[in-house]
């Protein structure tokens, strides 16, 4: 068997004159051609940053090494420089502050600043980090000394190996001619041009993106410690232009999804623009059950909450009749009447799924499921052979008819149709060749990418009839796919599945010592 | 509460508090009792007797001073405020509600019955919250100046929460046995109650909408450490969440001896819409105020050791139409 092929852990389906799908796999995005299904043009998000040191700031090797082992021999030698009073301002803290904001400097993160040497006219001539290092071991405060000893610890130690920078979320701005895409490892969010895919702007984020969503000039960013911030589309003229992050609201808990809503019907009001009265609404739903609905753009009013989950919530989707989806690690979806935070329908996914799968197949994916928590694997021993958990990755809905989700490690997308009381009904499932990682909608199309070892690794399927089977998308255009190596799979692994990796508490969350 | 700190070695570690998600198991658990065997048993053997009237002491519910309110620690909280049982905390003014079996199994047929039958809380709801209330002063002092309101104590650590119950218990007994001459308590401590939460976390879980007419915050950690603000028990982001709960007028009162900190939450305080500071008159006529200050068990300690406090009390003001 050849070696497996990296899945498509993201896919944006942008329309326009030329229809486009875009989809990230690895590091990569690609623009592919909706309707010949060539490659058009591709973008590779640069290596990030190694940790905890800025790029502009990594010296050449030699004098890296040189200032590794002034650190060593400084430590035990506990001589104090005399140090003038300037430099004793300019020691940590101070210095930080006053370093001007650059790409790499993010408010609230400790980091060895560049600009230490520009208050130390004294030692010009020495290595920039040798004269602060010097500096720290005269140190004053507990805390410093700490840290001296954690530095010294740490310069023995080989750095870390770079991490491949993942994209994280892909969505066109259509109108914008934009593509805003997150990469996860310098957590950054970029403009894309949408036809060539060229970088147009990039901010750095505060913390690693977990949702992005758009309202009509603003792109919100939900990220893993809770905070959802705004940042501005700009117009070609402003590209140029700084722009700061607003934050608009924050959960204690880690986001795992944002969306938007209106107190009328939904989809024309974020396209077209809102009416006078009409309120808006950011909904956030993070990894403690919790369904939160902000108002918008007044973040400071809460609306309400929809409070009914047992699991963590993963994803959300406003539906035409303006009722919430939400669904994550219950068994259930839930149908929401999300202004009134009344919970309408518990859609039940665990009984389609023990039907869908035959034992063998069963067994196999609670093996894989086991593996998606590294808490659970710890546990094993003695658990059943089967014990499926249902962890929801994506719900879309098609063509305002019916309701998609995909399932963590589940080869098969599910479909729910609108009854005609507005609720939603099982409606059969769509197979695919290995575990569903993405998918995206076009009118009653879906794009999906499969994890399989030879399967397809896009598919589409047209869900305008009743039973329906996916076709290869990029059958006869030339793609190269990449592939994982041996040594890499387990860290692939652990990027493209998270979803499961949020549930708490094996032995019941809820059970008290 | 940061002024007890035990000894040095309590002080955690900042690199062992990353906020992933720590599943506790019955070595690791950061709330576990101290590992001395000896103290370990006469604590459980004095938890075990039956402390009719008797005050519980705090020696045997000695706990490090601080707990990570991002880590998931194993707690009991509602799905939503109509699943609360309340009757646990104030029995005399809430019946025993019909428990849920389970969490998961038997829920499926009660959701559409669930907003009608039997699970509406009886005739009073919580209206003040004392979130991080530490070993309960300023709730006990509470208790006979409002003895018509329900007043309910936040706290994350489980063997202070312990200590509190038992304490709370031991005052509604012994005014329940009311001896020659003793003074009679309004409300009989029956309208106090005890949490053991996460109110950063979980705060919707328990209270409605406008729910609540004042909230304390007495003595709050301080995370001196600017990467550790967001886990300050005021945040901008977090206020939010508190002028959901409390309803428009209602008062967040804040108390600490760190004039950092205090600058601090007032600036947030003040920033914030939903919150219009109290003038400082109403503010000193206001008898909370007073008790916040003298009564807390912190505000006691810094009593002793000549400390400052400093107090900023704000209202909620009207939503936006």
């Amino acid at each position: 068997m050849a070696s497996r092929r990296h899945p498509v852990q993201a896919i944006a389906f942008a329309p326009s004159e030329a229809p486009k799908l875009f989809i990230a796999i690895a590091e990569t995005v690609y623009a592919i051609s909706a309707t010949t299904h060539e490659t058009v043009t591709t973008w590779k998000a640069p290596p990030a940053p190694i940790q905890g040191k800025p790029q502009s700031q990594i010296p050449d090797a030699a004098s890296k090494l040189e200032e590794d082992e002034d650190v060593v021999e400084k430590l035990p030698g506990d001589e104090a420089p005399v140090m003038t009073s300037e430099e004793n301002i300019g020691s940590t803290d101070v210095v930080m502050a006053d370093s001007p904001p650059s790409a790499g400097s993010i408010p609230g993160k400790r980091k060895r600043s560049p600009s230490a040497t520009s208050n130390a006219p004294v030692e010009t001539s020495e290595p920039v980090e040798m004269s602060s290092d010097t500096k720290k071991s005269s140190g004053k405060t507990r805390n410093q000394k700490k840290s001296e000893k954690r530095k010294a610890k740490n310069a023995t130690k080989p750095p870390p190996p770079p991490q491949p920078n993942y994209i994280g979320q892909l969505v066109p701005i259509p109108g914008r001619n934009l593509l805003a895409v997150t990469t996860l490892e310098d957590k950054t969010l970029r403009l894309l041009n949408l036809e060539t895919l060229e970088n147009v702007k990039e901010w750095v984020l505060h913390k690693r993106p977990s949702s992005i969503t758009l309202t009509q000039s603003t792109i919100l960013v939900g990220d893993k410690f809770g905070d959802v911030f705004g940042y501005e589309i700009p117009t070609s003229a402003e590209v140029e232009e700084v722009s700061e992050a607003k934050l608009l609201l924050g959960h204690v808990s880690l986001l795992t999804t944002l969306t938007t809503a209106t107190s009328s019907s939904p989809r024309e009001s974020v396209q077209n623009g809102s009416s006078g009265n009409e309120k808006r609404y950011i909904i956030t739903a993070d990894r403690d059950e919790h369904i939160r609905i902000t108002n918008y753009p007044l973040t400071h009013v809460i609306h309400g909450f929809c409070l009914g989950h047992t699991a963590f919530v993963n994803r959300l989707l406003i539906t035409k009749d303006n009722l919430l989806v939400s669904g994550g690690g219950d068994d259930w979806l839930g149908l929401w009447d999300w202004k009134q935070g009344k919970l309408l329908q518990r859609v039940d996914i665990k009984s389609q799924i023990d039907t869908m799968l035959s034992h063998e197949d069963a067994k196999a994916l609670t093996e894989k499921l086991r593996g998606y928590n590294k808490k659970r694997k710890r546990r094993e021993e003695g658990e059943p052979e089967v014990d499926i958990t249902i962890a929801v990755t994506e719900i879309a809905e098609v063509d305002g008819r019916e309701v998609v989700l995909v399932l963590e490690g589940v080869p098969a997308i599910l479909r729910y149709k609108y009854t005609a009381e507005g609720r939603l009904e099982y409606a059969g499932y769509v197979k695919a060749a290995g575990s569903v990682t993405s998918l995206a909608v076009d009118g009653s199309r879906v794009y999906f990418g499969a994890d399989s070892s030879d399967g397809s690794l896009v598919s589409y399927v047209d869900l305008t009839q009743g039973e329906a089977t996916a076709q290869d998308f990029l059958e006869g255009a030339p793609f190269e796919a990449q592939l994982i190596e041996e040594g890499d799979v387990d860290a692939v692994n652990e990027r493209l599945y998270t979803a499961e990796a949020f549930r708490k508490g094996f032995g019941g969350f809820m059970e008290d010592e | 509460m940061p002024q007890t700190f035990l000894s040095e070695s309590t002080i955690p570690d900042p690199r062992s508090h990353t906020p992933r998600n720590c599943i506790p198991t019955s070595t690791t658990m950061a709330s576990s009792p101290a590992p001395n065997p000896v103290k370990r048993q006469k604590r459980i053997d004095f938890r075990k007797t039956e402390q009719q009237e008797v005050l519980p002491q705090k020696r045997f519910y000695r706990q490090r001073a601080h707990a990570n309110p991002f880590s998931d620690h194993r707690l009991d909280y509602p799905i939503s405020p109509q699943d609360m049982d309340w009757s646990d905390y104030f029995p005399a003014y809430f019946s025993k509600k019909r428990k849920l079996d389970d969490t998961t199994d038997n829920r499926e047929e009660t959701v559409e019955a669930q907003t009608t039958d039997g699970y509406q809380l009886d005739t009073k709801k919580v209206e003040i919250a004392d979130i991080g209330c530490g070993f309960g002063g300023l709730l006990i002092s509470l208790a006979p100046t409002f003895p018509e309101t329900l007043i309910l104590g936040m706290e994350i650590r489980m063997q202070v929460t312990a200590y509190v119950q038992d304490r709370i218990t031991a005052l509604r007994n012994q005014c329940s046995t009311k001896k020659e001459g003793q003074e009679v308590i309004p409300g009989g401590y029956q309208n106090i109650g005890i949490i053991r939460g996460n109110a950063m976390k979980f705060l919707p879980n328990f209270f409605e909408k406008h729910q609540l007419s004042k909230m304390f915050f007495c003595f709050p950690d301080p995370h001196f450490k600017a990467r550790k603000h967001k886990a300050r028990i005021i945040s901008p982001t977090l206020l939010a969440e508190y002028a959901y709960i409390l309803r428009p007028g209602g008062i967040i009162y804040t108390i600490t001896d760190v004039e950092d900190l205090h600058l601090w939450m007032a600036k947030h305080l003040d920033d914030h819409p939903m919150f219009e500071r109290l003038p400082e008159e109403e503010q000193e006529d206001d008898v909370c105020v007073k008790i916040m200050r003298t009564d807390t068990e912190e505000g006691k300690k810094v009593a002793r050791n000549k400390g400052s406090k400093w107090v900023a009390c704000f209202r909620r003001i009207e939503d936006p139409v």
